[in-house]
């Protein structure tokens, strides 16, 4: 996954591109907007990763100018500036996505991958196919009966358990942040400073992990939680 | 220097004020004064000229009922009777020559010859006319006097003349010009005294307000002018200062405060996660679990910190009034619904039973995600301060044309000297220190409530629970 970074503050940019490059991305940084623009232009990039204040050309700028000039790459735009309508700008100008600094960086893997998915036509047709029934080694959840079964045995789940189990499930080995759970689950884009994620995840841990020898759904301490075989 | 100008300017304009306004005034008066000496010459003039007439009248009816003699005689009695009122007479044949002259004392010096020839070659409108003689004057001998005269003719050709100098109609006059001189002037003095006062007693207010926006320029955020409520347009000026300056005050104390709260409050887990991170360096037998430990508190510490700077934020947005709303009609059931279903598993672990009791159902205004910030905020709070085994009540109700919701808890309660204190940034009563908590929360709660123009209430007692109140206007 070709991947294009216009950062200027260059510890993040490294930052970035080594979390990525272990993700198999691969990163090309540039400082500013103008050889961004330059840049994109030239080369075909699956995916582009920009701040919005920048030396030269600014984020938005180089947006409004790829499109301009029919180059219609994802971009995820990252910026320090929180409002509502600094969002709706970004997307306005033609932006896919919008991350306020600072990012989890699960949280940004996840929509890079996202954007990536969307936009690429060859792992769209991977997608077509009937996906109600998920596997996780012995682990199996189907969407259309809302039936869970561990080791050919049945789990009862609530509905909330039954949904973070779906998350999981849609993802595995990739670890979620209690933002994501919180977002995916809830709706909530804000952090309602309570503990309700832990709560779950120890719920459904109870039912699903306890009594099976192996734990698959796994605390990254300061990250969040993933579904991975130990 | 710059004092030197401020007052040159402003002098500049109550010294236009005053001559804008002593001009009129006195061209004004000017006016009326010179109008009035103007109608009293002619009325006075035109009197005089009655006299002569009608006193050429009389002497003609003496002339053709006693002859010229007679006429003498009379003239005589009344020269004895006032020496100053002599006219002098004439009587001219239908040819123009004069059988009858009759001349005042000061004239006996002019040949008849002179007076002849001037009277002859008079031309009467109305039968007036005027014409110049020199008088027997010890002071001015040359000097030229004016006459008036007054012509009846009879219906047989023969005409009567009736002269009179216009002295006394003119000392008349020029007493009274000087009498209106003395007038103007005092009217240009008062005229200037009066509109200086005037001018500066109306620019008062905007010398106090010179005052005032360099007092507050000087930092003196909380200077006012006063205001007399006279409703005139400085007035109004002095009011929209004061207005304006309170803004300012305002805005620099909420920053200022914002500041202060920054400054406090991130050091504590900046502070944290500092100590951590270089004990962690320090310690010789540090494990790769002691790393892992110390950069997973670094990332707890730095996410409390943002949390912190976006609640500190949005506070101060909401005071000073800058808050962006998105609004749009909510139903209070669903929302709150929604609120409730993230709270009511963490609930559960404390036992605690959330009751949503929606007595009235409404529609009303909102921004989604502030209001779910407010509600969010205050189950929270009733639940962590609750103990186990309690309920926590929402009630959504409505009282006439208010929409009411109550969140009410049976926990710590607040005591009542902490209890207007609540709503103030990171205001912790001291037996919260323990619990987790930043202290922003209801500070946040009352900028949004605020925002939205909803009134937040609290009754509470200590020990027993607290219920708050949000009401919403329709």
């Amino acid at each position: 996954m070709n991947t294009l970074i216009v950062e200027d503050d260059i510890e993040i940019a490294k930052n970035l591109m080594d979390g990525l490059t272990q993700n198999n991305f691969i990163c090309t940084h540039v400082a500013d907007g103008q050889l961004g623009f330059d840049l994109a232009l030239k080369n075909q990039f699956q995916l582009i990763i920009t701040d919005i204040m920048l030396p030269g050309l600014d984020g938005l700028e180089m947006i409004t100018r790829l499109r301009s000039e029919k180059i219609d790459t994802p971009v995820l735009i990252l910026t320090a500036k929180r409002s509502l309508d600094e969002r709706v700008l970004g997307l306005q100008s033609g932006g896919d996505d919008y991350l306020v600094k600072p990012f989890a960086f699960v949280e940004l893997l996840a929509r890079a991958k996202n954007l990536v998915k969307r936009y690429s036509p060859i792992l769209k047709t991977e997608n077509t196919q009937a996906a109600h029934e998920f596997k996780f080694h012995d682990l199996s959840i189907n969407l259309l009966t809302r039936e869970v079964y561990r080791n050919s045995k049945k789990i009862e789940l609530q509905a909330k358990e039954f949904q973070l189990l779906d998350f999981f499930m849609k993802n595995p080995n990739v670890p979620l942040s209690k933002n994501q759970i919180l977002e995916k689950i809830w709706g909530y884009n804000f952090d309602p400073q309570t503990n309700v994620v832990d709560v779950l995840v120890y719920r459904l841990r109870g039912k699903v992990d306890k009594d099976y020898g192996q734990t698959y759904i796994q605390t990254i301490k300061g990250i969040g939680y993933v579904l991975k075989t130990e | 220097m710059s004092l030197r100008l401020n007052k040159n300017t402003f002098n500049k304009i109550s010294i236009r004020l005053t001559l804008g306004y002593a001009m009129l005034f006195i061209l004004s008066s000017a006016f009326i004064l010179f109008l009035n000496y103007f109608l009293f010459s002619r009325s006075i003039q035109t009197r005089d000229q009655n006299i002569l007439l009608s006193k050429s009248k009389e002497y003609t009816s003496i002339y053709l009922k006693n002859g010229s003699n007679e006429l003498e005689k009379y003239l005589d009695e009344e020269k004895q009777g006032d020496l100053d009122s002599q006219y002098l007479v004439r009587i001219a044949s239908p040819d123009g020559r004069a059988i009858f002259l009759r001349l005042p004392e000061n004239l006996k010096k002019n040949s008849p010859e002179l007076i002849e020839k001037k009277l002859s070659e008079l031309k009467y409108i109305k039968g007036l006319a005027t014409f110049f003689l020199k008088e027997d004057s010890v002071e001015e001998p040359d000097e030229l006097n004016e006459y008036e005269v007054a012509q009846f003719t009879l219906a047989n050709g023969v005409s009567l003349q009736v002269a009179r100098n216009t002295d006394d109609r003119d000392d008349v006059l020029e007493r009274y010009l000087g009498t209106i001189l003395i007038a103007m002037l005092i009217v240009l003095i008062f005229g200037s005294i009066g509109g200086f006062i005037f001018s500066n007693q109306a620019l008062i207010p905007v010398r106090n307000l010179i005052q005032a926006i360099k007092s507050v320029r000087a930092g003196a955020l909380s200077t006012r002018v006063p205001v007399k409520n006279s409703n005139d347009e400085l007035d109004e000026i002095s009011h929209l200062f004061n207005k304006m300056a309170e803004k300012i005050e305002r805005l620099v104390l909420n920053m200022q405060e914002t500041l202060d709260s920054v400054a406090h409050d991130l050091r504590t887990p900046l502070t944290r996660l500092k100590s951590k991170a270089e004990l962690t360096l320090l310690n010789p037998t540090a494990t790769v679990a002691d790393y892992k430990t110390s950069l997973v508190q670094t990332i707890e510490n730095t996410s409390e910190i943002v949390s912190f700077i976006n609640t500190l934020m949005d506070i101060s947005e909401a005071e000073v009034g800058v808050l962006k709303l998105n609004l749009v009609q909510v139903n209070s059931t669903v929302i709150i619904s929604e609120i409730i279903d993230l709270y009511s598993i963490v609930a559960e672990e404390k036992n605690i039973k959330i009751e949503f009791d929606y007595m009235d159902e409404f529609n009303f205004f909102a921004d989604r995600n502030r209001f779910k910030q407010v509600l969010s905020n205050l189950i929270d709070n009733a639940i962590k301060y609750s103990e186990e085994n309690k309920t926590v009540r929402i009630v959504t109700k409505k009282n006439y044309s208010t929409f009411e919701i109550s969140v009410t808890d049976q926990g710590l309660g607040i005591n009542e000297h902490d209890l207007p204190k609540i709503w103030d940034r990171l205001f912790r009563s001291h037996e919260l220190k323990s619990v987790k908590g930043l202290g922003l929360g209801l500070s946040l709660v009352k900028s949004i409530c605020q925002s939205h123009n909803w009134n937040i209430s609290v009754k509470s007692q200590h020990g027993a629970g607290s219920e708050f109140l949000i009401s919403i206007k329709d």
